[in-house]
């Protein structure tokens, strides 16, 4: 149901990384009409995908039905390039075991659907044990204040790094999610309620030891 | 202003580490002096048209008599400030919540709040995942936070309803009745049996004629029910709770 892929599939897979950014700019353009993003061809991509960027695909056949993009911080990501004056003159974490958690979206039948909740419960699972998988610290994340109460019911250590501010209209804050032995007992109970929840990871994405691995992740 | 941004992340410290509602009332209630609020209440939406301010309220620091009075006139439903809560997913005024087309039949509560020392207030709403809306509302006599100031209570306000959240939800499961047998499957119950007579599980899959694996699986989920951290934990609960004996 979930898997990991490199930001190479531009390159290895173009067919694939055309219906992830069509998915991207249905969610983000049409639906929350971010008209920045916005592109002539359907297809949301900016500066910041690449070879480096780790895409959290969550499918069923060829649905997409959740996705995320994580970005190394040790390299330009949204916070240090794109929008660094919501730090409001404080500072991030950065470093190899930091990623930053964007573009975070779920296909508008899940949305809709009755089970909504528990499906959002599982992508933030699958963050959680793709997170785990690549031996990370925590996420940096910027969303709205009212999501932070997500952040925290799902498991996650929220510190937030700024006060909240407007960015293009809405109200923005920076925050640091820690991944925490109880952000994956939380993934855990989200995988077991919902049939078929599944995190492939395949082998050149595991920096933890293998042993530690957690069962619903399939090398 | 530089330290509106540092008192603001301290209380969210505090918050973070809440444990109970008690101590996210004495943050709220010992902090006012630096935002400039005198009173502040924590509230879920009314759920029903029987519902009232006792039934809605998770935490009030309001003036008792205007608890009473809220309560007695049954403002939670003419109140325009939560009114405007189930429109909003940002922090509002509650000015603006006047302001709003078709609120003004509500006025009279804001002014009857006057009365109480609530002049003026800010209201932090929170919409839930699957439904239903609560927020926390900051009130006072000459209360007129500045954008700092806002952005600082946005935040704590966040954070208040989620430590507040995450404490009524320990509670409420807390409170479920333990799983019974009947939560446990036919299979999950016998391979329990058996480890519990020594068995290990690739007996238990020789006698069950299952695969290891399997025996494995239904170990494992039986632990998980019972909220077992080891086997043999697993057994002990099992027998703790009549399970299997």
């Amino acid at each position: 149901m979930f898997r990991i892929l490199s930001g190479d599939i531009d390159v290895s897979d173009p067919d694939l990384a055309d219906r992830i950014y069509k998915f991207r700019h249905a969610y983000f353009v049409e639906y929350l009409r971010w008209e920045s993003c916005r592109r002539r061809d359907g297809r949301e991509c900016d500066q910041f995908d690449g070879p480096n960027s780790i895409h959290i695909l969550g499918e069923e056949g060829r649905d997409i039905l959740a996705y995320a993009r994580l970005l190394p911080t040790t390299r330009p990501h949204l916070l240090s390039h794109l929008y660094p004056e919501i730090l409001q003159g404080g500072a991030a974490p950065t470093g190899r075991r930091i990623y930053e958690w964007t573009r975070h979206a779920i296909a508008v039948q899940m949305r809709e659907s009755a089970m909504a909740t528990a499906f959002s419960n599982v992508v933030s699972g699958a963050v959680a044990y793709a997170a785990e998988a690549l031996d990370l610290e925590g996420l940096l994340v910027q969303l709205h204040p009212s999501l932070i109460a997500r952040l925290i019911e799902t498991g996650w250590d929220a510190e937030p790094l700024a006060l909240p501010t407007k960015y293009q209209g809405s109200y923005l804050v920076p925050v640091y999610a820690r991944l925490t032995e109880q952000t994956l007992l939380t993934a855990q109970a989200a995988f077991t309620n919902w049939r078929g929840a599944r995190l492939h990871v395949s082998r050149e994405f595991i920096r933890t030891a293998a042993a530690d691995v957690p069962t619903p992740v399939l090398g | 202003m530089k330290h509106v941004p540092q008192s603001a992340f301290d209380i969210v410290a505090k918050l973070r580490g809440a444990t109970r509602l008690e101590d996210i009332f004495l943050v709220l209630n010992s902090n006012g002096r630096i935002f400039g609020y005198d009173a502040f209440v924590m509230g879920h939406l009314p759920l029903a048209p029987t519902q009232t301010l006792l039934d809605c309220a998770i935490l009030s620091g309001w003036p008792a008599a205007w608890e009473r009075r809220y309560h007695t006139e049954r403002f939670v439903h003419v109140d325009p400030v939560i009114r405007h809560i189930r429109h909003s997913v940002d922090p509002f005024l509650w000015r603006e919540a006047l302001d709003a087309p078709g609120r003004r039949d509500g006025r009279l509560v804001l002014d009857e709040a006057r009365a109480f020392g609530l002049a003026e207030g800010f209201c932090v709403p929170l919409h839930h995942a699957g439904g239903g809306e609560s927020g926390v509302s900051f009130g006072g006599e000459r209360f007129a936070p500045s954008n700092d100031e806002r952005a600082a209570l946005h935040l704590i306000g966040i954070y208040a309803l989620s430590a507040a959240q995450a404490i009524l939800r320990r509670k409420a499961c807390a409170d479920d009745k333990r799983p019974t047998a009947a939560h446990l499957t036919g299979r999950e119950i016998e391979c329990l049996k058996w480890s519990a007579a020594g068995k290990t599980a690739w007996e238990i899959s020789v006698i069950l004629s299952i695969s290891r694996r399997t025996v494995e699986q239904h170990l494992a989920s039986a632990g998980r029910k019972l909220e077992a951290v080891s086997r043999v934990h697993s057994v002990a609960e099992a027998l703790r709770r009549g399970i299997i004996s």
